[in-house]
């Protein structure tokens, strides 16, 4: 065989090769591939963990010579916001109160709060350019599984969408691959959050025509039967409305409120979709209880 | 036929290559942009030795990439053999070319590169962030020109360097 059909041959080879992968990602979730790739994430887990420790005062370095100007703008934005917070605090204090108190009177108990969470620590940054993802110093050995969903103390930040022995990937949600229910705090209607991709708000779609969205009002997550996410983790707040009125929706344009730019800690909730019961408040019927309620049954944070 | 020594310095290049790209280059990004060292090497590979080798060295890079990123898998695989065989069938007309005319060849394969990777990534449903693209392509095609320069200067001094070894 000459030389030139040769070379056609094995380019013909390499793209099946590379169509044959694609095609087993796609259809064998949790496959052989994820293995083979979570092995990996161990592998370099350690190199990686050595380099962010070597290169993060570096990097530190070389953004404030190339993004001199965001850092400034950023200063000044965590500033001014610093200075709405010192004033809600007071009112916020006041409010938990009055939560709890109503919560106790009513015999019910704070879900959300329940749900045991793993402390970890982010070691690094995102590889690519084509997603939005950090990596975790904690795995599955830690109980960290597949789709959880992590926050930092500010509010949601992401899922876990790949976990090895010793690591987690969390895709963030800013990621365009990223979506969860959202629940409008004030008028209790759902939607959907997607992420739109770095430094970039997230848009909530199918909010009711309907539906009075004030700018500035809640975003949490609805927690549906199912879901990936329990009732009411913090997504952020709304910053713009855009009516559709073909489709009889409206656009909401959310404001993350974690900081995705800076995370160093998260907290990853050890919630998974398939144990019934994700809700926020639940009575304490004095029959016997099915059990399973995960935010019942699990206690302590392990931070 | 490439040799068996060829083979362990493309292995050990990538290998060095993929040490950066996982330790170095995610905390030295440039607009929050990570510099993609393995489209850059084989791109130049590409123009520098033509589409056979390039696309062993792309499917390689490209095999390398999907190990460690959340993408859906091969789809850097594919990405990188078709960019590496597009750059070496340039080759043939970049010979006798004026350096910074080559350098800008090897930006703008690179920056197709990442369009490619896009309509892919789109074709078989995978999400991507698409309003940063023009500004991804521009930041790379930049970095991926100024890469070919600085590999052409160590190259002519490397030659130069053997030539005068030869000559003694």
């Amino acid at each position: 065989m000459s030389r030139r059909p040769r070379s056609r041959l094995r380019i013909v080879l390499f793209i099946f090769t590379a169509l044959v992968l694609i095609t087993l990602d796609a259809r064998s979730d949790g496959g052989p591939l994820t293995k083979i790739r979570s092995v990996a994430l161990d592998a370099i887990g350690p190199i990686r963990s050595t380099s962010a420790r070597m290169f993060v005062p570096i990097g530190n370095a070389w953004q404030g010579i190339t993004s001199y100007e965001d850092l400034e703008n950023r200063n000044d934005f965590l500033e001014a916001k610093l200075a709405e917070i010192k004033s809600s605090t007071l009112q916020i204090g006041e409010i938990e109160r009055d939560r709890k108190a109503l919560l106790s009177l009513l015999g019910a108990r704070d879900t959300l709060s329940n749900i045991p969470r793993r402390t970890a620590r982010v070691i690094d940054a995102q590889i690519s350019n084509f997603e939005r993802t950090i990596e975790l110093d904690k795995g599955s050995r830690d109980g960290i599984k597949v789709g959880m969903p992590v926050e930092t103390g500010a509010g949601l930040i992401g899922r876990v969408s790949q976990v090895s022995v010793t690591r987690a990937r969390v895709e963030l949600l800013t990621d365009p691959n990223f979506d969860a229910g959202a629940r409008l705090v004030r008028s209790g209607d759902d939607g959907v959050a997607s992420g739109k991709g770095a430094g970039k708000n997230l848009i909530v779609n199918f909010i009711e025509l309907e539906t009075v969205v004030i700018p500035g009002e809640t975003v949490v997550t609805s927690g549906f039967q199912g879901s990936t996410f329990p009732e009411g983790l913090l997504i952020g707040t709304v910053v713009d409305v855009t009516p559709n009125a073909v489709q009889d929706t409206q656009r909401i344009t959310v404001y993350p409120s974690a900081d995705l730019d800076r995370i160093r800690w998260v907290s990853v909730i050890l919630f998974e979709a398939d144990a019934p019961g994700p809700v926020l408040v639940d009575r304490d019927f004095p029959e016997p209880s099915s059990g399973g309620r995960i935010g019942a049954e699990q206690s302590g944070n392990d931070s | 036929m490439i040799s068996l020594g060829a083979r362990a310095r493309a292995t050990i290049v990538i290998g060095l290559i993929g040490l950066m790209q996982i330790s170095v280059m995610p905390h030295l990004t440039i607009s929050g942009f990570v510099i993609d060292l393995f489209l850059i090497l084989t791109v130049i590979v590409g123009i520098s030795a033509g589409s056979d080798k390039a696309v062993g060295i792309g499917f390689s890079c490209g095999l390398l990439a999907d190990l460690v990123v959340n993408s859906p898998f091969g789809l850097n695989t594919l990405v990188l053999v078709l960019v590496g065989w597009g750059a070496g069938s340039l080759a043939p007309q970049l010979v006798e070319t004026h350096r910074f005319l080559r350098s800008l060849t090897v930006g703008l394969t690179v920056s197709s590169g990442v369009a490619l990777y896009a309509c892919i990534a789109w074709l078989i449903g995978y999400s991507y962030d698409a309003e940063n693209l023009i500004e991804l392509v521009v930041l790379i095609t930049g970095m991926a020109a100024f890469f070919e320069l600085v590999f052409r200067a160590n190259s002519q001094v490397g030659v130069t360097y053997r030539a005068g070894r030869l000559s003694e």
